[in-house]
This record gives C-alpha cells, structure tokens and sequence, in this order.
C-alpha cells in the first residue's frame, strides 16, 4: 500500500519531532488534536526521547511490508514525560524485551515503497 | 577576525558488526590476509531500517546536544555522503526537518566519494566564517556498499558525524584549512550500478597517498607545523594499513594516529571516516591539544583541517554518546545470510 505525500507530510511534526500538545491540566496529547475534552486549551510540547515499555508483543505474522523484519517487537511505550505510544521494539533479541525495559526513541525508516515509491521515516525506539 | 570552530559534534555508529571471518568464510578466502594485511577485524552494519538520513539524524542530534543551540538558529545544514538514499530528493531536507532547522535553512547534500563529508563541514566552516550565518551544521554520513566478494566488502560499513560550526563556546577552533585536489580514476560508481568499482592498487599510491600527504603538507607548510606541533592526527581511513602508512611517512608517530584510528573495528565509513575519527579525539584530548585531520576522496582530493582544542569541550563532551563506546559496547553480530539480507544483497521477486 502506498502513502499518499500529502498524509505523509501531514504527519511530520510527530513522526519526525515526536511534537506533542499538553492541556493546562498536564495531560499530554500526541498527536495534537483540534480541540480538548472540557474545553481545555493546550500549549505544544516535544516528547522526551526516553521511556519505558509498559506492554508489548512480538509480531511473527507481520502485514506483508514487515516481513522482513520477523519476528519484531511493538510495545506501548511510557515516555519520561509520561506521554503513551505505541513503537517497534528494534536493535535487540526479541527474547529480551520486557516490560519496565528503558528505551530510547530513534530515527528510523518505517517503510520503504518499493523501488520507486517514497521512504517514510519516522520512530522506532532500541534499548537504552 | 573572529574565530570561527566547532561548537557541537555528535557521532553515530549502528549496533550491527559482521567480522572478517564470517565474509571471507564465504566466499573461501583467508580471513588472515585481511586482518594482518589490511588491518580489518569487523565492520559496522546499518540495520534494515537504517540509511545516511537516519544516521545523519541522530549523530546531529547529539551534536545539537553538545551545542547546546536551538535548531532553528542552523543557517546551513549540508550533508556530504555516497549513499544518499534518494537519487533525486535531497538528504538535508529529511534531516532538517527532522532535527527542527527548518524552514530558514540552506540546505545541501554533497558527494565527493569518501571527501563528501568534510566537504560538508568545510562549507559550512567558510559560511560561517564569512558571517553569512550564525552558526551552521555539516556531516559526512555512508552506509558504503562493496560488491559481495570483492575486497571492498570487508571494509565498506556504516556511520555518522556531525559538526555544528560557530562562534560563541568553540570547542575546537578551525586554525586553517587546506585543499588538495586532481582528476584520478582511482574509484568511480556510474548511474544505475549498485556496487562502485575500484582500480586495485591504483587506489594506494596515485590516489590515497599522494592526495592525503599532499594535503597534509600543504596545511603545514601554510601554517609552518610540523608533526611535533601536533597531538592527534586523523587521517582518512580505507583500511587499516593506508592511515598508518601516511602517518609515517608524514613522520607521525603511531600513537598520534591511535586514537582517531577506527577502522579495524568500525570498517570505512566513506563520508563518515575521517569525522568519526575527529569526534573519537574530540572525545578524550585535552584543551590546547593541535589535531591535524586529512580526509581523501576518490576521484580524487583531500581536505585538510588544524584544529585547536578549547576548554569549553571539558563541559560538554559528556552530554552524548562518546564515539569509543558507542563502536566496542552492545553490539550485535551478524552472520553472512542476515547481513547480505539487510544489506539488499540477495536478489527476490519483487
């Protein structure tokens, strides 16, 4: 499947940056949205660059543009600023990820479109 | 005039090695050739999801840190590699965005063989120094190909460095700069070809050697140093065997090289040689110290850089991974099937 440039450009601040929005009350909303639950405004933030896996699972079976990368894991990530997100587990044996582990976010390619289409960056995390 | 030097530096070097041994036992020759003669043990391997872009994002990343600067104050970001990743969409682009330059940024990908990347550096270095922009960032970034059992697959790797140049809070002051450059057929790749082709020796003598110590007596004919004037010299680094040589005939004694000499452990990483062995002295050498670094890239020419150590360098070394570790700690070895498929080697149906 291909990614149109206009979505894939769309998505740039967050998956490039890990740009982020946090409402006067403290919760962290990634991606941005338009508007906030009771009214709230938001002020933009980044995402810290380190975490924690909170869960994850080991992909066997992946959709066919992954397969090359089983098996893999994908975890919900707990940032240190305590934003959560869902992330490839990479650069390590599947065998020892664990929950707790600490990870850093790394730029990485998401997908390449064959031969001729686009390479989509975007995040992937490693142990720290 | 002001003085114009690095202020930030960040190094990057994938988690992957593939040994000597495991290429050679491949296509049945003896690993001891190459490690004695060519001085090469391991080489660095990008992940399947690695390329130039995202090294260059990360080892800038660590630079910003060091820096300690906003991105958005880069004026330049110039990227200096051979294996740019789009044939027709520029690298810096990615990695601008990536690390927040943009928009008010002049970008530019640079290719020179292996020289790209202080290309790069040596560019952004004359912006800023001609007050064109404030402050400017140039990297030299591969992730080198070697057709599969030719010599240069048991040298060609992967890695980043990153230069932020300034003004303010100079970590190593550019004392001069020097360029050294003829038309040599020594290694070329054309359009559409995969794996780059070499002349065999003609690469040593008429090529690496000649380039380099020219360069390299050049800048200190222009700046009257000697080698003794000198704590650290980095030459750029092909194999084991060519920086070592240069450094003696140049009249360097071993353990000046040492430090910025990777290559038996990290392979070459093209654009990204001779930086890296910059940021790996930049890592450990002292305020005051003189470091001397030639590049060399085919086709052929050498850039040379003096630099002088600051003491503002004690403050920030420590604020990202150091070059050292990052290249003899977590490392995951690969056997010849898994490194041929992240390297793309094995022809598939599409």
């Amino acid at each position: 499947m291909k990614i149109r440039s206009p979505r894939y450009h769309r998505e740039v601040a967050q998956r490039y940056r890990l740009e982020a929005a946090q409402t006067e009350s403290g919760k962290i909303f990634f991606p941005p949205r338009v508007a906030y639950p009771g009214g709230e405004t938001a002020k933009p933030v980044v995402l810290k660059d380190t975490g924690k896996v909170l869960t994850f699972t080991v992909i066997h079976t992946p959709p066919a543009e992954y397969s090359d990368l089983s098996p893999y894991g994908l975890g919900i990530i707990e940032t240190d600023c305590g934003a959560r997100l869902l992330a490839q587990i990479v650069d390590c044996d599947v065998e020892k990820i664990e929950i707790g582990m600490r990870v850093k976010f790394e730029f990485r390619r998401m997908r390449t479109e064959g031969d001729e289409g686009l390479l989509c960056y975007g995040y992937k995390v490693v142990p720290e | 005039m002001q003085d114009v030097g690095i202020v930030g530096y960040g190094a990057y070097i994938p988690r992957y090695r593939i040994k000597v041994e495991s290429i050679a036992s491949v296509w049945g020759n003896d690993p001891e050739n190459y490690k004695r003669g060519l001085q090469l043990r391991e080489k660095s391997v990008p992940g399947h999801d690695q390329d130039t872009i995202t090294l260059s994002v990360e080892a800038a990343r660590y630079a910003l840190k060091r820096a300690g600067v906003n991105p958005e104050r880069l004026g330049c970001v110039y990227v200096g590699s051979e294996s740019h990743p789009y044939a027709v969409k520029p690298t810096g682009t990615i990695l601008s965005e990536a690390i927040g330059a943009t928009p008010e940024c002049h970008t530019a990908d640079f290719e020179f063989a292996c020289k790209a990347g202080t290309e790069a550096m040596y560019v952004c270095y004359a912006q800023v120094k001609a007050g064109l922009v404030e402050i400017g960032l140039g990297i030299g970034a591969d992730t080198s190909q070697g057709a599969p059992g030719d010599a240069l697959e048991y040298s060609a790797s992967a890695g980043a460095a990153a230069y932020i140049f300034g003004t303010e809070n100079i970590l190593a002051r550019v004392d001069e700069t020097y360029a050294y450059m003829t038309d040599t057929p020594d290694f070329w790749r054309r359009e559409h070809q995969h794996y780059p082709q070499h002349a065999g020796r003609f690469t040593g003598d008429p090529a690496y050697f000649k380039h380099t110590l020219g360069a390299a007596k050049g800048i200190m004919k222009k700046t009257g140093m000697t080698p003794e004037d000198f704590d650290y010299a980095v030459f750029h680094q092909p194999n084991g065997k060519f920086p070592m040589a240069a450094g003696k005939k140049l009249g360097f004694p071993r353990e000046k090289i040492e430090t910025g000499w990777l290559v038996p452990w990290l392979g070459n990483t093209y654009s990204g040689a001779s930086p890296l062995g910059l940021s790996a002295v930049l890592d450990v050498a002292e305020p005051g110290n003189k470091i001397l670094m030639v590049s060399f890239g085919s086709g052929a020419g050498s850039d040379a850089f003096v630099f002088t150590v600051q003491d503002p360098i004690l403050k920030v070394r420590d604020l990202a991974p150091k070059t050292r570790p990052q290249l003899d700690e977590n490392k995951i070895y690969l056997d010849y099937g898994r490194y041929a498929k992240f390297r793309g080697k094995i022809l598939r149906n599409s």
